[in-house]
């Protein structure tokens, strides 16, 4: 349906892995957007075609799929896109790609687009491959008997792709060749009485509405009961339908090829085989997977450090002078206290993210995470995750926000959910400092025999973390048995050097997607959190920098003292002071008091909150690299009510498992929110960590005291 | 007896007789598991289980469970 007051728009369409993403990206470069289909998770990725010498030119891409049935989310939004139901993706043609190796199975999804009524041209990618495996096409005929224009490429290496862009830029698009008679499917009055009701164009069209009448989405309740009626008048039968046409298509396809394909054996050396031979081998191929994640997640510690450094220091800085130069006054402290470390909390995850899809676009666009896919599912399958939630969960070790940004691999629903919750279980690196502290109060340095006694200590909250994970997952999958899992059916495609340009899109459009989506979330949080730690009710903040005795001589240590004293004095007038008493009685039982009560508060921005805020509370400069000051003024602290130490063993022990398992982050619930498009899950997912943390803090506190 | 793809060994290649009518059987179906068509096991993962089938000029991992709604007869060449 072309319409005078849009740009040309046109569909990307293909099956998975058959350099879909490489051609999107030669196309459109830097000019695209990733948005979303309204309610699903389904990202809309759009591009623009820009030249000088023609009207800009809108490119969809869409999601790969095998084919057109109501089976996934994907293939509900194709073929949403493609009957004109979703709003603001009307298309006026299709460009449609196959991998040149394997036209059989490409042509499916072809010739029922074809059959759809577009405009269209094809594209026959990989044809470097093709032809090194002895492969020779008759494009004419091909072209002839499709209907449609055919294009041959390599896209990995930019051939022919000047052809393919000239062909979208002047609108080279034809309606093919119908292929299918529908009068062998289902009677012809019934697909009349569909287009009546739908007012589609296309028998095929109808054909389709009918398939996807149950679609949950789009198609309104009185249309969706007509049609319902309708097939069942007519014993319609969406299973027997699909199987019939996939006989009649693959007979007609097979055909059209035994006409202009040519195959001769050439003996080639098969590189994929090789490395297969390799990389799934029963023992190497796990060592090799083993040091991959190993390599990478020590990257996104090591390699990512410097930079947060730099954005960490960039920020102070920018606060500081923010501070200085503004008049003072409650704005600034806004800016310079709120706002401005607000947006370091988001921007300070910007390496991370970047280096993880990296390593994973690299990953994916070799060939490799199929594989790592495959000799993990197993592994996987009984805690109710699959193969694909391997990479998410590790790199969750560094941080939870990408790792739950990889999830979008997972293509079945259940198994992504399950994916997401449980991640926030695996230790990240925020909560390093937190264990650093803790552990160094109960376990002496030179303790333990052969091994470190504090580095036991931290590997065991390492595999707390991993344990919880696996029975929340277990727990989960019982939980939603009622959903179906997924299958997984898993194409293991050629191993290929990744795509430069590739890799630096997906990059640039990950940390596009935190920055600017999660990351409103994230600057909301952050300035309330800064509110109840800066303000009081009515004037207790400034009765309680009153209170503080100023210092008899104007020695600079005197001073220090005191402005650490008046810092203390003001957080327990605060608003999160006054919270930190209020909920005393609550985590009583697990032998906090309200200093931790407001250490709890305070940490939800980011774990590693924790640290600054007792270091505030115990009125101590927090020098982040040096915790020895820190762990000095704690271990003593008094008990008021025993007279002993206060972090004693049980204190200790209960906050780490505290820590491991409470959902003291609003940067995961906000990247959760974003990934599932719902708060259902994000609050799900933090009570049940809450109530988790909670009950095992209280368990192991009342065991140990 | 009915031998499902499942069982065939590694590197075997056998050809598909049929696909049950179960969703899955279905959805393979489309992506060119085809009565006639020959596959061939190229690999298992560590514990036998998912299983790479060649089919074609690719290669596709399938569970066992998946790889039972695919019936087989063992063709003769074993490559």
């Amino acid at each position: 349906m072309p319409s005078s007051t849009r740009v040309r728009r046109v569909a990307l369409a293909g099956v998975p892995n058959v350099g879909k993403t490489t051609i999107f990206n030669s196309l459109t470069g830097l000019n695209q957007k990733v948005g979303n289909y309204p309610g699903i998770t389904v990202d809309k990725k759009i591009g623009v075609l820009r030249s000088r010498d023609s009207e800009a030119v809108e490119i969809l891409d869409l999601p790969g799929t095998y084919n057109l049935y109501p089976r996934s989310e994907d293939e509900q939004i194709v073929f949403r896109v493609l009957c004109g139901l979703e709003p603001r993706s009307e298309i006026d043609s299709i460009l449609a790609v196959t991998d040149m190796s394997n036209l059989e199975r490409g042509l499916f999804l072809v010739a029922q687009l074809i059959d759809m009524g577009y405009p269209m041209a094809l594209v026959l990618n990989m044809e470097d491959q093709a032809t090194l495996g002895g492969l020779k096409i008759n494009q004419t005929l091909l072209e002839r008997l499709l209907g449609i224009p055919v294009y041959t490429t390599a896209a990995d290496r930019g051939v022919g792709m000047d052809d393919v862009k000239q062909a979208v830029k002047e609108n080279r698009f034809k309606v093919g060749r119908k292929g299918i008679d529908l009068t062998t499917l289902c009677s012809i009055e019934l697909l009349d009485e569909v287009a009546s009701l739908t007012g589609d164009e296309t028998g095929y069209r109808a054909l389709q509405m009918l398939k996807f009448r149950n679609d949950p989405t789009r198609i309104d309740r009185e249309l969706k009961t007509k049609l319902n009626n309708l097939a069942e008048k007519h014993k319609f039968d969406n299973a027997r339908v699909q199987r019939e046409e996939t006989a009649v298509r693959y007979a007609q396809i097979r055909d059209i090829l035994s006409k202009c394909l040519k195959t001769s054996e050439v003996g080639i050396v098969n590189h994929t085989r090789n490395l297969d031979a390799v990389f799934l081998h029963k023992y190497w191929g796990f060592a090799i997977f083993l040091a991959l994640l190993f390599i990478m997640f020590q990257a996104i510690f090591t390699w990512a450090q410097g930079p947060m450094d730099l954005i960490d220091q960039f920020f102070a800085m920018l606060s500081f002078e923010a501070g200085n130069l503004l008049p003072a006054g409650a704005l600034t402290d806004l800016l310079s206290e709120g706002i401005i470390p607000g947006l370091g909390g988001i921007v300070i995850f910007v390496p991370q993210i970047a280096l993880l899809f990296a390593f994973l676009a690299v990953l994916e666009g070799s060939g490799y995470m199929a594989r790592a896919v495959f000799i993990t599912d197993r592994v996987m399958r009984p805690f109710g995750l699959n193969g694909r939630s391997v990479v998410p969960l590790i790199s969750g070790f560094a941080c939870a926000i990408p790792a739950i940004m990889a999830t979008r691999n997972i293509a079945n629903r259940k198994d992504r959910l399950i994916t997401i919750f449980v991640t926030p279980f695996m230790s990240c690196s925020a909560r390093l400092p937190v264990y650093i502290v803790l552990i160094g109060l109960i376990v002496p340095a030179d303790s333990g025999v052969l091994v470190d006694g504090r580095g036991l200590a931290l590997f065991a909250m390492y595999l707390l973390g991993i344990a919880a994970a696996l029975a929340s997952a277990s727990a989960m999958k019982f939980l939603m048995k009622r959903e179906p899992s997924g299958n997984l059916v898993l194409e293991l495609p050629r191993y290929r050097w990744p795509n430069l340009k590739t890799v630096l899109l997906t990059m640039y459009e990950k940390v596009r997607t935190f920055v600017f989506e999660a990351g409103k979330v994230i600057l909301a949080v952050s300035v309330v959190l800064w509110v109840l730690a800066s303000y009081g009710p009515g004037d207790s903040i400034a009765r309680a920098e009153e209170s503080v005795p100023i210092p008899a001589t104007e020695e600079a240590v005197d001073h220090q003292a005191y402005r650490l004293d008046v810092n203390t004095a003001r957080l327990e007038a605060s608003y999160a002071g006054i919270i930190g008493k209020w909920i005393e009685p609550a985590i009583k039982p697990l032998g906090y008091d309200w200093k931790v009560g407001i250490a709890l508060i305070t940490s939800f921005a980011a774990r590693e909150v924790f640290v600054s805020t007792i270091a505030t509370l115990y009125s101590i400069g927090a020098e982040e690299d040096d915790y020895t000051t820190l762990q000095e003024k704690l271990s003593k602290e008094r008990n008021p009510e025993t007279g002993g130490p206060f972090f004693t063993v049980a204190v200790v022990w209960s906050l780490m498992v505290f820590y491991a398992f409470a959902m003291q982050c609003m940067s995961t619930v906000a990247v959760v929110y974003r990934e599932t498009k719902s708060w259902k899950w994000p609050v799900a997912q933090t009570i049940y960590m809450t109530a988790l943390a909670y009950i095992t803090a209280l368990i192991v506190y009342q065991l140990l005291s | 007896m009915k031998i499902t793809a499942d069982s065939i060994k590694p590197l075997e290649t056998a050809e598909i007789i049929e696909l049950d009518q179960s969703d899955i059987g279905q959805r393979l179906s489309e992506m060119g598991f085809w009565p006639g068509k020959s596959i061939q096991l190229v690999v298992s993962a560590p514990w036998g289980d998912p299983l790479a089938f060649k089919i074609d000029n690719t290669v596709i991992a399938l569970r066992k469970d998946e790889a039972k709604h695919i019936q087989v007869r063992s063709s003769i060449s074993a490559a």
